[in-house]
């Protein structure tokens, strides 16, 4: 659905992080963990397309959702400079998020950059359901590190970050777990990651969830811009869309 | 409440708004937003004989007020797109005019035929545009010759209205438009999306894994308005005009340019609610200026007036 929000906050977090808040009523109370949204930078038309953004607060109570972002380009300049108070267009919620598999005894939650952002309420809903969470965080600095405090609440947490400001100097797959027993392993970060990821829960028999980035045009499904490569029951390849069928696909499906 | 009917030809619409081919897919997702019934029709994406997986991803790039898309065609095939989508569409009141393309002449043929007969389609819009396959349809798009036949072997097998979807990739595409009007063509639409390419400069790579995409939105609409105001002059069957439209003004300057109808393709990605809300703008556009009916505002370009 498309609504016309309020913004509530919108706010540097960190050096290159935002947090955008947002009340549109109507999309929160049908939102779910891992589902995205298309923000309007600017209803101009320089700023052509919509940015696809996750979701990483759902408050159905207050009707608010929230996404932290960071400047990349123009479009998420033009996020950042919108003010609080002022109105913005928001289409969502998109796409099929988590999963959250029968009888969720443990999880492995794995986030890498701005990936993070959308694993908070995924950790909420498990944690909710009494589900043991472990979760990994790898950011290039400390500089680039959010949510830290959100998620020590509801998980057991490891960091890594590439330059070793914090946590463990070095990859990701640096603190992966060495005797992982997981119901599911849930992860969402840059593709050097999600393969990292891959080839680790395929070596182990994981079951693993990842969720994807490709560059949309629409966001609902119609324009077949933001596909990936999914093998289907017979072992075919073919062609998804990430914001439709994804952006959550089962990670032995997905061709990165 | 003015009088938005117009005609294509045979084909009645109740106002000249059409959805472009490749931007509305086969409405289901934007039936979600609004009801389709309030479109004069529908063109669905880019239908072949068999599935088509479309061309390897990145297949979408923003450039300035505009996009590059590498989509290339990817479609469930006709069969399918008869038994699911055509009987999706039936339950809307507006026209679904489906877009095909084809590798040959006998795919264009082949994909007519099996049309045929199907209930609930107003006309075919034949693709021979497509920048982004190899004989996607361009190849037959820049040539007379080559449009020409497409025209005729269709015709042979399909009694439905024939809207031919010009090129822009062309020297003169008056030529063409004059060609296909000639083999049989009961209207022209125009343009596809123009070949074009963005690069990144950091990794040198291009932007697109097909290197080469079609430009489409406001970006490109001088260009487009310039074509059809020149095909409009050209040929006397009914012109539609596509090309960067994103307001109700926009469609008037496509409109006074010569098109009894116009498609919008991209926008829908930019403002999902366009198409509603362009209708209505039109309607209250003629009203402010006390015109009773859309249709007498085709054509009527002054070009004299400096003179
Ligand atoms: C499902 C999904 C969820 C996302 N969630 C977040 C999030 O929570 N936080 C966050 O910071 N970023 C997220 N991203 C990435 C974010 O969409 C891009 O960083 C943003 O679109 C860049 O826009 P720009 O104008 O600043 O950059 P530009 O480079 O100027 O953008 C040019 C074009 O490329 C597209 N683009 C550029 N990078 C990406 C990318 N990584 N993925 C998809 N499209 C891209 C833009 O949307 C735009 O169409 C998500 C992407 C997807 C697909
Ligand atoms: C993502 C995308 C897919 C398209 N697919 C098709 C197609 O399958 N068949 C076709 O005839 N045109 C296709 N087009 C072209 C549009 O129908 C239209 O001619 C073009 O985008 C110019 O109009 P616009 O500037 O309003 O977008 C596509 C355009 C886009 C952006």
């Amino acid at each position: 659905m498309i609504e016309q929000g309020r913004i509530v906050v919108n706010k540097q977090i960190l050096p290159c992080y935002y947090c955008l808040e947002i009340f549109v009523p109507q999309i929160a109370a049908s939102a779910h963990a891992g589902q995205f949204i298309m923000v309007t930078p600017d209803m101009g038309l320089e700023i052509f397309l919509k940015r696809p953004m996750s979701l990483n607060r759902i408050d159905r109570e207050f009707g608010v959702i929230s996404i932290i972002y960071k400047i990349h380009g123009k479009g998420t300049k033009a996020i950042s400079e919108l003010g609080e108070g002022s109105e913005i267009e928001i289409l969502g919620p998109l796409g099929h998020g988590w999963r959250i598999v029968n009888n969720c005894r443990r999880a492995l939650l794995i986030g890498g950059g701005s990936g993070v952002a959308s694993l908070l309420p995924l950790a909420a809903d498990l944690a909710a359901i009494n589900t043991k969470i472990d979760m990994l965080i790898g950011a290039a600095s400390v500089d680039e590190l959010f949510c830290l405090e959100e998620f020590s609440a509801l998980a057991d947490v490891s960091v890594s970050t590439d330059d070793g400001s914090f946590g463990v100097h070095g990859l990701i797959s640096r603190i992966f777990p060495d005797q992982p027993k997981y119901d599911a392993v849930y992860a969402c970060g840059p593709r050097g990651m999600l393969k990292a990821v891959q080839q680790w829960t395929d070596k182990l028999n994981l079951p693993c969830q990842l969720s994807l980035e490709e560059k949309m045009g629409c966001g609902l499904g119609t324009c077949m811009g933001c596909v990936c490569s999914v093998k289907d029951e017979n072992g075919d390849i073919n062609y998804r869309r990430v914001c439709h069928d994804g952006p959550v696909f089962n990670s032995k499906e997905v061709q990165l | 409440m003015a009088d938005l009917c117009v005609n294509i030809g045979k084909i009645a619409l109740k106002n000249p708004l059409l959805v472009a081919s490749g931007t509305f897919g086969y409405g289901r997702e934007f039936a979600d937003i609004y009801n389709l019934s309030l479109l004069g029709g529908i063109c669905v994406k880019g239908t072949t004989l068999e599935p088509r997986q479309g061309n390897q991803p990145p297949r979408i790039v923003e450039t300035s007020a505009g996009m590059l898309n590498s989509v290339g065609l990817q479609n469930p095939g006709v069969e399918k797109v008869i038994a699911e989508e055509i009987s999706f569409l039936r339950q809307f009141d507006t026209a679904i005019i489906i877009n095909i393309a084809g590798h040959s002449r006998d795919d264009y043929q082949e994909v007519a035929a099996r049309l045929e007969g199907v209930p609930g389609i107003a006309a075919l819009e034949l693709n021979i545009s497509c920048p982004n396959v190899k004989l996607g349809g361009m190849a037959f798009g820049v040539d007379c010759v080559a449009a020409s036949e497409i025209v005729k072997v269709v015709r042979q097998v399909s009694s439905l209205p024939l809207i031919v979807k010009l090129s822009p990739n062309v020297t003169d595409i008056c030529a063409i438009a004059a060609a296909v009007e000639e083999a049989g063509a009961d209207a022209v639409a125009l343009v596809n999306t123009f070949l074009g390419m963005a690069i990144d400069i950091a990794t040198r790579k291009p932007m697109l894994a097909n290197i080469m995409g079609g430009l489409s939105g406001p970006a490109i609409k001088p260009i487009a308005l310039r074509m059809v105001y020149q095909v409009a002059q050209t040929v006397s069957i009914p012109v539609i005009g596509i090309g960067g439209i994103c307001s109700a003004a926009d469609a008037l300057e496509f409109m006074i340019a010569g098109a009894s109808a116009f498609e919008i393709g991209s926008v829908n990605f930019h403002n999902p609610l366009a198409a509603p809300q362009i209708i209505l703008e039109l309607n209250n556009w003629l009203d402010q200026n006390g015109i009773t009916k859309i249709t007498e505002v085709i054509g009527t370009l002054k070009a004299d007036e400096y003179f």
